[in-house]
């Protein structure tokens, strides 16, 4: 009989303190496997995001995050020379700002105003209708739609909330030209968007120009184009998609990872002590039959070859156990956590990364061969004799 | 430095000028700001309201102050700078927007008795049609992410609770496994189901109790190093770890009942087996 | 089988073996010479605490003398590694121990396979081999059965068919009955001489003189030496 097949025959011997072991194994297994998804998952995610917007820089006046500080002066003639650019496919320049929908003498609804121009591309896409071709029109998300229940064809009447130094300004109505999907859209978030002349022309600041940030997709090399962009505007900060992610790396949410970090070092020290601890006892109520194997001639690898395979038993059954439970569990503490305010709907903190995977494996076999470590100490040094001697007297 | 320097600028009160005529208005710079761009006390800088640095100020920098630990901006270095607001509405003011018809977005009041700050808003309310008054508890927002943060801590703490079970029950059938001939000899001499159980129970419950008193005891000496280590690591004041009584009692109200259980559940299922099987080799 | 041995199997020359205890160093066996030959049938006996089951460790290779020396088959024991004398115990020696020590999670076949399997038999050498001792020993009925399944006399003869596994040249018992009734004891003592007549070497340890006049040389052990020795 092989060591694992003997490993597996000792450990079925006692079912209640071997489920026991796996289970425990796969509940912090688990964990562990979800702290790992969540040091990545939310960067993972924002780049996937980033990615799906089709532009790569990002062009502002201010390090800021957009909507926060200056705007970009001369957007339109930014954008457009910026779209001119050897390396630049496209460019455009985006305005943002805060907008109540009024209508059926319901309760207003709060929702964002984007105002692009440029082009040719859109950063959202359209699902129903078509997009938006002139000021005056423009494209609702499904949160405005299902919300008020309007859609392609239909108008609604906009109360923007533009800027603080400027007059309220008046309510305009605007035509839906269609149904879109916007990549950074919160749950039940509204989002509408058009021209910037149409944003303009409801704020009331048609001469002014500005964006808040302008979007530059690159013909391949992100870098030159990056490089380009600023030369044009030594004023303005082009930041591409990587330096983003770097940014978020180090600033935002920072805090989950070393949650992660700490959590997952708890778990590890908690599974290491687990199994050694079920590994001791259980080496310990069997010292008599491992000096009478002795005895018989089983060779001193051999017995600590079976404590080693009673590790890895119980490590590797409760590990694979905690994949699907980890992925259960992630489940559900996207949820919770997803449920925080302003956050993009498709924005997860547990996304599924390979490396998490490979890491997870690591250190599961470490804890198992850390946790086998001082049972095997104990059989390999364990003196025969005296051994069968103290089990007879006892 | 770089040429533009992004900053939140705050006003702190409706005051009369801050400077005598050609004096740069005098500011206070966060900490963390003067650190990174190498600011000092006495040094005049220029702040301006847009990118291009057009319509700057010259500023003089009257003091160095810690900001208040902002949670929601973890991470982000507090580069703020405070302002008097006279000034800082002469720093922002559009050309075209006459002076004296600025507004600004909240007026913080501190009143002498902190427990009227729901009554002063909701006189304030009545009385001021357009102004909206609520006390800074609610104004700060219900909180939402951090109670968002405090239902996965929970969830962290369940998964933990159940893996401590787990563990915990098989800590106990080994122990309780060892003791299997003691327990079968005094099934044999003649003691009770019921008073081998009372005494396990006590046992569980003493150790149960044992065990959750070190637990916290570990957990108050380790509160200190999480604190240092994230306020090192984020370079803020905030305290990330607080070991409340209300946080010690739940603990002992989840551990020692659990622990004891466990014992207890353990040791029923030896004692079902026959006393001569327990006590036999 | 009477007669000198044909040949010397085991030969303790002098050998002592001192514990350090925490009162002080305590001596169980004191300067014993002793040879065990092919085929030879012994007991020792003694009161409790003399040194038997020290020396019978000692000359199955479990423990080392602190003093003197052992040759197993001429070789100087003390000289082999430990991995080399669990060889040798594992092809030249068979234990036989007074808890039995089966392994509770294998079945009767199957704690007599292991030995031979850690030896490198073929499986259906081992299956073989296992039926036949399993037939010797009188529970070839009951070679699925665990040990649980099987009463103390029933586990001693498994234990005795394992001890036999890899054909041992020399059987080492330790209170081979002392867990078992007078009429199960019989049965193995019995089962043992079968085992010695096949020419198997046997020494036993044993309280028990019916046991021990079984054997054709009894060795009386006192405060760690051999006091008397006798031959039928």
């Amino acid at each position: 009989m092989k060591a694992l097949g003997f490993a597996w025959r000792s450990l079925v011997r006692q079912p209640a303190r071997a489920a026991l072991g796996i289970l425990g194994v796969a509940a912090v297994g688990a964990l562990l496997f979800d702290m790992l998804l969540l040091s990545e998952g939310l960067v993972t995610s924002m780049r996937d995001l980033l990615d799906r917007t089709g532009y790569d820089i990002r062009v502002t006046a201010t390090e800021a995050l957009p909507g926060r500080g200056p705007r970009v002066t001369g957007a339109s003639g930014t954008a457009d020379a910026l779209g001119a650019l050897p390396h630049v496919r496209s460019a455009i320049a985006i305005r943002l700002a805060d907008a109540r929908l009024e209508g059926d003498g319901g309760v207003p609804l709060q929702v964002g105003f984007q105002g692009v121009a440029g082009g040719p591309g859109r950063p959202w896409t359209v699902l129903r209708g078509r997009d938006v071709q002139r000021p005056g029109e423009v494209v609702i998300n499904e949160g405005i739609a299902g919300q008020r229940g309007l859609g392609p064809g239909d108008r609604m009447i906009f109360r923007p909330a533009c800027d603080a130094e400027s007059d309220a300004p008046p309510a305009v109505t605007l035509e839906i030209a269609g149904v879109a999907e916007f990549p950074f859209e919160a749950v039940n978030e509204g989002i509408a968007a058009g021209m910037l002349e149409t944003i303009d022309t409801a704020c009331g600041t048609g001469g002014r120009d500005e964006a808040d940030l302008i979007l530059v997709a690159s013909t391949g090399d992100t870098d030159a184009a990056a490089a380009a962009a600023a030369a044009l505007r030594p004023d303005l900060h082009a930041v591409t998609n990587s330096e983003v992610i770097e940014r978020f790396s180090e600033s935002g949410f920072t805090y989950f990872r070393q949650i992660s970090a700490v959590l997952s070092a708890v778990t590890i020290t908690f599974a290491l002590l687990l199994i050694t601890v079920l590994l001791t006892v259980s080496v310990n109520q069997r010292l008599g039959e491992i000096a009478a194997l002795r005895a018989l001639g089983l060779s001193q690898q051999r017995v600590v070859a079976n404590v080693f395979c009673e590790s890895a038993l119980i490590v590797g059954a409760g590990g694979l156990l905690s994949l699907p439970l980890g992925i259960l569990l992630a489940v559900w503490l996207d949820r919770i956590l997803k449920s925080m305010p302003g956050l993009p709907a498709e924005m997860h903190f547990f996304v599924f990364q390979a490396d998490a995977l490979v890491l997870q494996v690591a250190l599961l076999a470490t804890t198992a061969v850390l946790a086998a470590l001082y049972p095997m100490r104990i059989v390999a040094r364990l003196p025969i004799a005296e051994t069968l001697r103290n089990e007879v007297v006892s | 430095m770089p040429s533009v320097l992004s900053i939140v600028l705050l006003a702190l009160a409706v005051t009369a000028p801050s400077t005598q005529d050609g004096e740069a208005p005098p500011i206070l710079v966060t900490r963390q700001l003067a650190a990174s761009e190498g600011l000092e006390q006495g040094q005049i800088i220029r702040l301006a309201p847009d990118s291009r640095g057009e319509g700057g100020r010259p500023f003089r920098i009257a003091g160095v102050y810690e900001p208040v630990p902002d949670p929601a901006r973890l991470g982000t270095l507090p580069r703020e700078v405070r302002l008097h607001l006279p000034d800082l509405l002469a720093l922002t003011r559009l050309p075209d927007v006459p002076a004296g018809t600025e507004y600004v977005e909240a007026i913080n009041i501190a009143l002498v008795d902190p427990a009227e700050a729901r009554n002063f808003a909701r006189d304030l309310n009545a009385r001021m049609p357009g102004v909206s008054a609520r006390p800074a508890a609610e104004a700060a927002g219900s909180g939402a992410t951090f109670q968002v943060l405090r239902r996965f801590h929970l969830a962290i703490a369940l998964v933990t609770i159940i893996a401590s079970t787990v563990f915990l029950l098989a800590l106990t059938i080994m122990l309780v496994d060892e003791r299997r001939e003691t327990v079968g000899l005094l099934r044999l001499i003649g003691l009770p189901v019921r008073r081998i159980l009372v005494q396990i129970f006590l046992e569980g419950l003493l150790i149960a109790t044992a065990g959750g008193l070190i637990g916290l005891l570990l957990a108050s000496a380790s509160e200190s190093l999480i604190n240092a280590f994230f306020q090192w690591r984020y370079d803020t004041a905030l305290v990330f770890v607080r070991i409340t009584p209300y946080v010690a009692a739940a603990c002992l109200a989840v551990a020692v009942p659990l622990g004891t259980i466990a014992t207890v559940t353990a040791s029923w299922v030896l004692l079902r087996r026959n006393a001569l099987r327990l006590a036999r080799r | 089988m009477n007669g000198p041995p044909s040949s010397l199997i085991v030969r303790a020359i002098g050998v002592s073996r001192q514990f350090t205890m925490p009162a002080g160093p305590v001596t169980a066996v004191r300067d014993v010479t002793l040879e065990i030959g092919a085929g030879e049938h012994a007991a020792i006996r003694g009161p409790s605490g003399c040194g038997k089951s020290t020396l019978l460790h000692m000359l199955g290779c479990v423990d080392s003398p602190t003093a003197g020396t052992l040759l197993f088959d001429g070789q100087d024991v003390s000289s082999l590694s430990d991995a080399a004398r669990s060889r040798l115990r594992l092809r030249q020696i068979g234990f036989v121990f007074q808890r039995f020590f089966l392994l509770p999670m294998l079945t009767a076949a199957e704690n007599v396979e292991l030995p031979q399997a850690e030896a490198g038999a073929a499986r259906d050498d081992r299956t073989r081999r296992t039926r036949e001792l399993l037939e010797f020993v009188g529970l070839g009925a009951r070679s699925d059965h665990r040990p649980s399944q099987l009463s103390g006399g029933e586990m001693q003869r498994v234990a005795i068919a394992r001890a036999l596994a890899n054909r041992p040249r020399l059987l080492l018992a330790d209170e081979p009955t002392g867990e078992l009734d007078q009429s199960t004891g019989e049965q193995i003592a019995a089962l043992l001489d079968r085992v010695n007549a096949d020419g198997t070497a046997l020494v036993i340890v044993t309280h028990d003189g019916v046991l021990a006049d079984r054997a054709r040389r009894v060795l009386m052990m006192k405060d760690g030496r051999i006091e008397r020795e006798s031959t039928r």
